[in-house]
């Protein structure tokens, strides 16, 4: 009878299980309204400065946000080395003309207190806003002892553009402990509100690229996996109109890689490679007009130092080199892990890192018009 | 956000079953004070974290799988009920099932993931249901318990994860449900040999208890 009983109750509960399932957030059926490209504006500009010198210190993997009143929030991680204990995530504020000092967000030991996890490092940062118009800020944190396999992601979002963030929440992203999932590309609004897709991938024995559906509570509600072929990793969502996204990702050897929707990310087809030859490093791609941008980096043989690429393609498989643009002082010094947003002030910036081969690092800051890259013979004003 | 207490609850439980099993042959009072002592201390904080959020940062909660099989564990130490200390056969075998099915595939061995099954849809619920159905009609009460403590965390959100795998099913549970299957094999078999068909070790769910105990069937 007992039993019986006891059957009866699992039933129910299992019923009601149902019931809370189905009744979850679907997967979006739209993508939000991709961000207008910058418009020609009658001068051609590029121009590179530092942005923050860390060295001998290690900072990397810059993310940015543009804030309400025009500045630029970028945030990244700085320690003594990439997943050592004292690495802490970094942010700093660019006003039209300079860098605010930068100043610490959140390291290991808040983060423990706050999400009641231990968290014995923290790595790459993702900064966005949600359509509450909160920042959200997630990044990578691991346990003491083990490499990028054994991170999961925490959230902690702030009302006040950035400078104050709350106690951090875990994110649950992966059916292996938890394990593995890692951010680097900017996360993309969903249509309607209240959720954001977040591209993640998994770093753990086979990797490859993911998206993660985020409610604004910061909870994983969903997920999709983009591809396993050719073990891309750290995505960049290209969202071209309300159902069609390309999804371009870092490959470990060979050509960066491409998937895409046209679901609002439900489905993605098989990653395949395109033309542009990849050296295990993330691009970031936006469009221009018909054509699309792609900036990323690779060892420049003609200048033996590593170089910015900027290069341009009409259907995302097949592109041509604009430009090259070497940093550093000899072939040791990595360029590596661009951001790019729009600006304010109608011209593109580009953060990313400059790796020296005697140590620490340096994150630059490029600006450039829409001019500059009609100069490169690349897509001409309208 | 920090841990919920029903997370905290999930390490302790697991380190007071070890306690109390590793001191099963003591008297009931060190058994019990082992086991709240040990609890205690997993939940006390060393410097600037406690035990339970070194585990909580490395395994996250625990399953309703674990939160059974601990607490069996715990009430067999605790009410000398020796006989009732493992799982199912039943369970042990739908755990292994679960878990060699689930985890290889979330693994990012094809681009099928189950996971994401756990986030919204039928298809978790039916699989529990289908547990229920199993459990019923095999006269594995451990497995009604499992579904049902699994059903209620997730309805209330307890962990604060909307995919309901992680309240059915970690990768522990899998793992001990193998051990448990291939340790009791040989006495099984022994027994079988020796003396005919008879009671087997682990099939628990068929065996009585000891006069005056009703244990966690």
């Amino acid at each position: 009878m007992r039993r019986h009983v006891l059957a009866v109750t699992a039933a129910v509960a299992t019923l009601l299980t149902g019931f809370v399932s189905v009744r979850s957030p679907e997967w979006p059926t739209a993508f939000g309204a991709p961000e207008p490209a910058a418009a020609c504006t009658g001068k051609s500009v590029f121009e590179v400065a530092p942005a923050h010198d860390a060295r001998p210190l290690f900072a990397h993997a810059v993310s940015a946000v543009m804030l309400r009143d025009g500045r630029l929030r970028a945030v990244w991680y700085q320690g003594a080395r990439e997943l050592s204990p004292d690495v802490r995530i970094w942010t700093a504020t660019f006003d039209g003309m300079r860098w605010s000092e930068a100043r610490p967000v959140i390291g290991p030991a808040e983060a423990t207190a706050g999400s009641g996890r231990f968290v014995g490092k923290v790595g790459n940062p993702l900064i966005f806003r949600n359509s509450r118009g909160e920042l959200v800020l997630l990044f990578a944190s691991l346990g003491k002892i083990g490499g990028w396999s054994g991170v999961s992601l925490k959230a902690t979002h702030s009302r006040d553009e950035g400078e104050t963030w709350s106690a951090p929440r875990q994110l649950t992203t992966a059916a292996i402990f938890n394990m593995a999932t890692n951010v680097r590309g900017p996360a993309v609004p969903a249509d309607g509100g209240g959720f954001t897709l977040v591209p993640t991938y998994h770093e753990f024995g086979k990797n490859f690229p993911e998206l993660v559906l985020l409610d604004d509570d910061d909870r994983v509600v969903g997920k999709r996996r983009i591809g396993i072929s050719h073990m891309g990793l750290q995505p960049f969502i290209l969202v071209t109109d309300r159902r069609h996204a390309l999804a371009f990702m870092r490959a470990r050897d060979g050509y960066t890689l491409l998937s895409r929707t046209a679901d609002a990310g439900d489905s993605w087809t098989a990653p395949v490679q395109t033309s542009e030859a990849n050296s295990d490093v993330p691009v970031v791609v936006t469009r221009i007009g018909q054509e699309l941008l792609m900036i990323t980096s690779r060892f420049d043989q003609a200048a033996s130092r590593w170089a910015l690429v900027f290069a341009v393609s009409r259907d995302g498989i097949t592109w041509r080199d604009l430009a090259l643009r070497p940093f550093g002082s000899g072939p040791q010094d990595v360029v590596k892990y661009p951001w790019l947003l729009a600006g304010a002030d109608g011209l593109y910036h580009v953060l990313f890192s400059v790796v020296y081969g005697r140590g620490g690092s340096q994150l630059m800051h490029a600006r450039f018009s829409r001019d500059w890259i009609a100069d490169q013979d690349g897509v001409p004003c309208q | 956000m920090p841990v919920t207490l029903i997370e905290l609850a999930g390490p302790m439980l697991v380190v007071a079953a070890l306690a109390a099993a590793l001191l099963r042959r003591r008297p009931r009072g060190v058994r019990t004070g082992a086991a709240i002592l040990a609890a205690a201390l997993v939940a006390a904080p060393f410097g600037s974290a406690s035990a339970a959020m070194y585990f909580l940062g490395t395994f996250g909660p625990l399953s309703a799988a674990t939160l059974i099989i601990a607490g069996k564990y715990l009430y067999a130490a605790l009410a000398n009920a020796e006989k009732q200390r493992w799982p199912s056969n039943t369970m042990l075998i739908c755990l292994v099932v679960i878990g060699a099915a689930f985890y290889p595939l979330t693994f990012g061995l094809t681009s099928f993931d189950p996971y994401e099954f756990g986030y919204r849809g039928v298809a978790v619920p039916l699989l529990i249901l289908a547990l229920v159905l199993v459990g019923w009609g095999f006269r594995a009460a451990d497995i009604l318990w499992w579904i049902l403590i699994a059903a209620l965390l997730y309805v209330s959100d307890a962990y604060g994860n909307r995919n309901l795998w992680d309240y059915l099913i970690v990768p522990f549970d899998p793992i001990f449900a193998v051990g448990a299957l291939a340790a009791g094999m040989p006495r099984r078999l022994l027994r079988r040999v020796n003396a005919g068909p008879d009671q087997d070790p682990t099939d628990f769910e068929n065996a009585s208890p000891p006069a005056g105990q009703t244990g966690l069937r």
